[in-house]
């Protein structure tokens, strides 16, 4: 079995429930206080996908619409993006799409996918599903989820993960 | 074509046969093989000083094929390992033992010695295990931990640690150092260059080398030289010059990693704090001056209650040891020693019993009540002053009994066995060796005047007046002696005749002439210590000399 240590890095607006989303999947290795101290806190998350064993390194990094310089050093050299917006708030996952962009055009593309939290709030939803449908065609996958009960959390980033696995075999085959 | 052979064999029939010679040696294995063979052993050795590259592309092949020979040929094996399995087992053997010896003693050490029971106290005071606790004590500094960290990406690339005890995430923890660092270099740095370098937390100091891809962060129990600097520095300048290529291109794995960690695990140094350097870190504590300055202070104490403890004792037993003295106690007060109890007049005086301790320099008072003391030295002295014998007299003290002998006047004999009979001595006294004076006098004086005559001319005339004077004047001097004395004079008188006549009547004749004298005597002196005594008669049985016309008065002494 092959292994693999892989950072991705958890972006959002405020509120969206980035950390509640973390919480689900991660093994906690710090306090929450970092996020209001430094703006990120660390976790971990191992996984094994067909074959490969693969470690997270989950960067939390605070909710933003917009990457400052602080925040803009905690994604260098990350592997993945977990964007994280607040379906019952459409204007958050402009704003994911958007410090997505941002973080594309300072390290480049990398593998990510988009969590529409907060789907135990379904009768209070504001983010159109075409939208989320015109998200994923164009290659990001999208996933309607719940920080509260968990739904669709594990596959978002077992997703996350297979992406990250293939892309790392294919730039180590080059 | 042989014209141009020609010309050609001429201008260069040199290089071609060169060229020929070279194009044999490449084109034959066996030559080729020669020439790799005469450079290799030196290829190998300029590339193994060269660095570790060598041995990590050597390591997979000839792992590999001892692999394969061990399984394939193990007999072989095993008989070319059988001259060293034997002693290296037995090496391994001595060495496990010795290591187990050092352990008891080093155990034995620490369980019996004050030292290391106060650690252990103190270990388990502060809630930490025992070892931990010494290894705080014993070292100045080890480097517990070290992290290989991805400059950019903050991924752990290699993690090398001493223990694994109280280990996090390694993953975790490196990015979370990055995070911080990158943190602290966005928000105090102004031209975002600066790097965190230190960062102290209690007994762990982290210290960080940055190189172009990766940094190296080293987590360091208790305090370290500031050449440790330039060692990591150097580590982690030889890790970027070995792997550069993994440390640039990092992404999450290097099949190097098991190089980079064996060359990381350099910055696992530690130093063992000196004796010296323990004893000086105590001359640093405010606490350890503190305790000198009580203990100094507890000496003084005690040195001077040993002192007064000491005067006090020599004191005491110089005055308990001096005759007519009760000791009851000393105090001192201030610096005077003052002295309770008894005193007998007749004892030593207090400052001459001080004096001969040695201790003339102390203050003291008296405090002595008079008494008087039944000791019998002082008793002897007291009786002795009491009797004042005169020079005559050798007095010989002892066993609590008072023995007298010489001579003395009867009248100072007397008057001590009186007082004795009176109870007045608290030690008894021995006269029977003491003689009178008087009687001695009086045995002189008679011996002196023994014998005396009286001459007669016939008859009873009495023709010496002058020799019963003489008689008389002795007497008078004797009776007092012999009253003193206790003593009687005896005066024997006998009286005499010539042969001339008869027996009876020459008997008659000297009693007549005996009994005249003792008749003049007794008119002359008369005293009851005068006994009188007529002898028998003494007469002549044929001369005729008239100096046997006498009485003869002869003196002694007599007891009563």
């Amino acid at each position: 079995m092959s292994q693999l240590t892989a950072k991705i890095c958890v972006l959002g607006d405020f509120a969206v429930g980035k950390t509640s989303t973390v919480a689900r999947f991660v093994h906690d290795q710090f306090s929450d206080k970092y996020l209001t101290t430094i703006g990120v806190k660390i976790d971990t998350r191992e996984l094994c996908i067909d074959q490969t064993a693969i470690k997270f390194v989950v960067w939390d990094v605070a909710g933003t619409d917009k990457l400052k310089t602080v925040e803009m050093s905690y994604l260098k050299g990350a592997s993945g993006y977990v964007l994280v917006c607040d379906g019952t708030r459409g204007d958050t996952l402009g704003a994911a799409l958007g410090l997505a962009e941002q973080a594309r055009a300072r390290f480049g593309q990398v593998p990510q996918v988009v969590l529409a939290n907060k789907r135990d709030l379904a009768t209070q939803w504001e983010i159109k599903h075409s939208a989320l449908a015109a998200v994923a065609e164009s290659g990001t996958p999208v996933f309607e989820t719940s920080a509260k009960t968990g739904e669709n959390v594990d596959g978002a980033i077992e997703t996350l993960a297979r992406q990250i696995i293939q892309q790392a075999y294919t730039s180590a085959a080059t | 074509m042989n014209n141009l052979e020609e010309i050609r064999g001429l201008l260069f029939g040199d290089e071609q046969e060169k060229l020929a010679k070279l194009d044999r040696r490449v084109s034959i294995p066996e030559l080729r093989a020669d020439d790799v063979a005469s450079v290799l052993p030196t290829a190998l050795k300029d590339s193994h000083e060269a660095g570790p590259q060598l041995v990590r592309r050597l390591k997979p092949p000839v792992e590999q094929c001892i692999r394969t020979s061990l399984r394939e040929s193990p007999q072989e094996y095993a008989d070319a390992l059988y001259p060293v399995m034997g002693p290296a087992i037995r090496r391994s053997i001595s060495e496990t033992f010795k290591a187990y010896t050092q352990q008891i003693n080093q155990s034995m050490e620490q369980s019996l010695s004050l030292k290391y029971l106060r650690w252990r106290m103190e270990a388990s005071r502060a809630g930490v295990p025992f070892a931990q606790y010494v290894l705080q004590k014993t070292l100045q500094y080890r480097v517990e931990q070290g992290y290989l960290i991805s400059r950019d990406s903050g991924m752990l690339i290699a993690h090398v640690h001493q223990d694994a005890t109280q280990l996090k995430d390694n993953d975790a923890v490196s990015a979370m150092f990055t995070a911080i660092q990158d943190f602290v270099k966005d928000s105090f740095s102004d031209n975002h260059a600066g790097r965190l370098q230190v960062a102290d937390m209690g007994e762990y100091a982290l210290w960080a080398a940055h190189g172009p891809h990766a940094v190296l962060v080293c987590v360091i129990r208790g305090v370290a030289p500031n050449s440790l600097h330039a060692s990591l520095s150097g580590l982690l300048e030889r890790l970027h010059a070995n792997f550069e290529y993994e440390l640039s291109h990092f992404m999450g794995r290097t099949e190097a990693e098991d190089d980079i960690e064996y060359e990381l695990a350099e910055c696992l140094t530690w130093q063992a704090l000196t004796e010296k350097e323990a004893s000086r870190s105590w001359l640093r504590k405010p606490v350890f001056w503190l305790i000198l300055v009580l203990l100094a202070a507890v000496f003084w104490w005690g040195f001077r209650g040993w002192q007064n403890h000491t005067a006090q004792s020599s004191l005491r037993a110089a005055f308990a040891e001096t005759p007519g003295i009760y000791l009851d106690r000393i105090e001192r007060r201030d610096d005077t020693y003052i002295i309770y109890g008894l005193r007998d007049p007749l004892a030593a005086e207090p400052g001459s019993i001080i004096a001969q301790t040695g201790l003339q320099t102390v203050r003291w008072e008296s405090a002595l009540q008079p008494y008087r003391s039944l000791d019998p030295s002082i008793a002897t002295q007291r009786t002795l002053a009491v009797i004042n014998p005169p020079d005559s007299i050798s007095v010989d003290a002892k066993d609590g009994r008072i023995t007298l002998s010489g001579s003395a006047p009867q009248r100072w004999r007397q008057r001590v066995v009186d007082w004795q009979a009176s109870g007045l001595f608290d030690v008894p006294v021995d006269v029977s060796r003491v003689s009178l004076v008087e009687q001695s006098a009086l045995d002189a004086l008679l011996e002196q005047h023994e014998r005396f005559e009286i001459l007669f001319s016939g008859g009873t005339e009495l023709v010496d007046e002058q020799s019963l004077d003489a008689v008389a004047v002795v007497l008078r001097e004797a009776v007092p002696l012999a009253e003193a004395s206790s003593q009687h004079v005896v005066v024997t008188v006998v009286g005499g005749t010539d042969a001339l006549g008869t027996v009876s009547d020459n008997e008659l004749l000297a009693q007549a002439r005996a009994d005249l004298v003792v008749a003049s005597l007794q008119s002359r002196v008369q005293h009851p210590r005068l006994r009188w005594e007529i002898a028998a008669a003494d007469i002549a049985e044929q001369s005729v000399d008239a100096r046997r016309r006498r009485v003869v008065v002869a003196l002694s002494s007599e007891r009563l």
